[in-house]
């Protein structure tokens, strides 16, 4: 971890001037093979060594007060403090307080070459740079920034790799739980959804064998899919309660069958007279499509927690994220096609991934934006899709390359308040029907994406909403 | 005779289905009808207020997505013209302050958690109706086998 600052240029050339003029000395520099220690922590050192060549790294562990024991781990646990190369000054702060004494262990990652000053050194041009130690101020707000900035950089770490930890614990646990969850459903969804099945089938059967009428109830009750709103169809079944004099029930199956006089001719008084008197053999027919549809259901929620959970994932290397966007695009065809999409596909590095991971994270994304703009009525519904890469330079402890996807639709905005929230599990804004959003599919993108170790950005407003997923192309390896 | 209307309302066509086919055993003497939200319940009330009908009971569901049922028992509840209507809340996601809300400015009489017994719901249902009907001033023989005895004993004592 070497700090070097960019220092503005009137603290530089002072430090320049020092480097030539007090450290180019051939008879002042020592040469440490790697692996060798420099100084001991606590040894006495009279020396200011600037790094000429090689890498060095300072550990410290814990000193015990005098007269206090300390747990044997904790007195013998080496810390990290900082690395330092080439323009680097180390045992600043013991050279300076004139204590003489490292308060680091220094050690040559490399082979290293130091230059140094002692406590004999005399200030040169003492009457034009002034004294010694106001010749080194420069050196010392050098450290002192370094130090500063070493500070910040190790708690902005820690505080990132704490909540990347936290969010994995979370993953894990939720991992567990939904792998149970779902594998306890599995099966009883499984003979729900089979025997839903045979049974209209074969209620079906018999039912023709008795009477034709019924099984035809039956079949249209099973079939129905009418989406006809719920105050057109009172309406409908109003009128044939009133123009037909019939009890309210029958004249609401009737109405599902028959939406207007002219069909009512074609099908005839035979028909309508057994619907007055047969119509629960359609109300059966509608149970059994109810029965189905709400299996259907709970298989969709049971693979969906799967996924939630996670754990079946075989992540290759060499995959390429266009090929995961276009599969994905190829499974949402039919959705797609009733509105304009647009798509930037840019060469991007390979991935370490599962194919079928990145598949779902983007299908999921697609989904959820053709459902709003369906529901909002978007006009000119449209889609934009862009695949690009870039290099991030930020806290050592991330990755630098990144693969990014963008997906955009112009549909209504995400209100502000709840960005955060819509990547909850259980969070929806749809609600109709048994086809009902189940609130995890944001939920899925965010572990996945989570579990490459990747981000999400969201940006919405009245014209255009994006999601960006970012993936390190190399996973994290923590510090160090 | 008069005609007694039950609404249910819910945004879920199945779960209606359900609601109306437990409750039907209140049929023929009492009207059921249904209404697949907010919007569609108020509409139905006064189509059913301007043909001289009653709205007996409201049954609603709370989370359904234009507004919830808590918002549309207040608003019946601030109907003088359905003062005496009772009002039902049928959820299984009402949130405490949902909750709060039903019991403050919805007035409501009762509040059944989904999913819901055939048995329980039809006992309330009575109870409520009958409440209803003395309230009214309806006559109350007309309606003798789908009152609550108790509820009416007690009433008429």
């Amino acid at each position: 971890m070497s700090v070097l600052l960019p220092l503005p240029e009137h603290v530089l050339e002072p430090l320049e001037r020092l480097n030539r003029v007090y450290f180019s000395d051939a008879g002042r520099t020592v040469d440490f093979a790697a692996g060798e220690v420099i100084v001991d922590q606590g040894e006495e050192c009279h020396r200011l060594y600037l790094v000429l060549e090689g890498a060095l790294v300072a550990y410290r562990q814990a000193e015990s007060v005098p007269g206090t024991e300390m747990p044997v781990e904790v007195a013998t646990r080496k810390h990290e403090v900082f690395r330092a190369g080439p323009g680097s000054y180390v045992c600043v702060q013991a050279f300076f307080s004139r204590a003489f004494r490292s308060s680091n262990e220094i050690v040559a990652l490399e082979d290293t070459r130091l230059a140094y000053v002692d406590d004999t050194t005399e200030a040169v041009d003492a009457e034009q740079y002034g004294s010694f130690e106001h010749q080194f101020i420069p050196v010392l707000i050098h450290e002192l920034a370094a130090r500063n900035m070493r500070i910040f950089t190790n708690a902005a770490a820690k505080e990132e790799a704490q909540r990347l930890l936290h969010r994995s614990e979370m993953a894990a646990t939720l991992g567990q739980l939904s792998a149970g969850i779902a594998h306890e459903l599995n099966n009883a969804v499984g003979v729900i959804t089979r025997r839903t099945e045979f049974v209209a089938e074969h209620l079906e059967k018999f039912l023709a064998e008795d009477n034709k009428y019924n099984s035809q109830l039956f079949r249209y009750g099973y079939d129905d899919t009418s989406f006809t709103a719920a105050s057109e169809l009172r309406a409908i079944a109003r009128k044939w309660e009133r123009e037909l004099n019939m009890p309210q029930p029958a004249a609401k199956v009737l109405a599902h069958i028959i939406p207007d006089t002219k069909t009512l001719v074609k099908f005839g008084p035979d028909f309508v007279k057994h619907v007055r008197n047969n119509y629960s053999f359609w109300e059966l027919g509608h149970d059994m499509r109810d029965l189905q549809v709400a299996a259907k259901h709970a298989t969709g929620i049971v693979r969906a927690v799967k996924l939630l959970g996670g754990g079946n994932s075989t992540r290759q290397e060499g995959v390429d994220v266009r090929e995961s966007v276009n599969d994905a695009m190829n499974l949402l065809t039919n959705k797609l096609k009733h509105i304009t999409v647009e798509t930037e596909l840019a060469p991007c590095p390979l991935l370490t991934a599962d194919l079928t991971e990145l598949v779902q994270i983007w299908t999921n994304i697609i989904k959820n934006a053709l459902d709003a703009m369906q529901h909002a009525n978007t006009p000119a519904p449209t889609m934009r899709i862009a695949t690009s890469s870039f290099q991030a330079e930020g806290l050592d402890l991330l990755p630098t390359e990144y693969v990014r996807v963008s997906i955009s639709n112009n549909g209504p905005a995400i209100p502000e308040e709840i960005h955060e929230k819509i990547f909850h599990p259980n969070f929806t804004t749809k609600k109709l029907g048994l086809d009902f959003g189940l609130g995890l599919g944001l939920s899925i993108v965010r572990r996945l994406v989570d579990s490459y170790n990747g981000t999400i950005e969201l940006s919405s407003n009245e014209t255009e909403t994006t999601f960006t997923i970012n993936l390190p192309t190399t996973q994290i390896h923590g510090n160090n | 005779m008069e005609t007694i209307n039950i609404i249910c309302v819910d945004d879920q066509q199945e779960v209606l289905d359900s609601v109306m086919r437990d409750l039907r055993p209140l049929t023929p003497l009492i009207r059921l009808e249904e209404a697949s939200g907010v919007e569609d319940c108020l509409n139905l009330m006064e189509q059913i207020d301007s043909d001289g009908d009653f709205v007996g009971i409201v049954i609603s569901d709370q989370v359904m997505p234009e507004a919830n049922g808590t918002e549309l028992l207040a608003k019946v509840a601030a109907d003088r013209r359905f003062a005496k209507t009772r009002k039902v809340l049928l959820t299984g996601q009402a949130t405490h302050a949902d909750t709060i809300n039903a019991i403050n400015d919805g007035h409501i009489d009762n509040y059944i958690e989904k999913p819901w017994q055939q048995e329980k719901l039809l006992a309330i249902v009575k109870k409520l109706l009958t409440l209803y009907i003395l309230d009214s001033g309806i006559d109350h023989k007309e309606y003798m086998s789908v009152l609550d005895q108790p509820t009416l004993f007690a009433k008429l004592r």
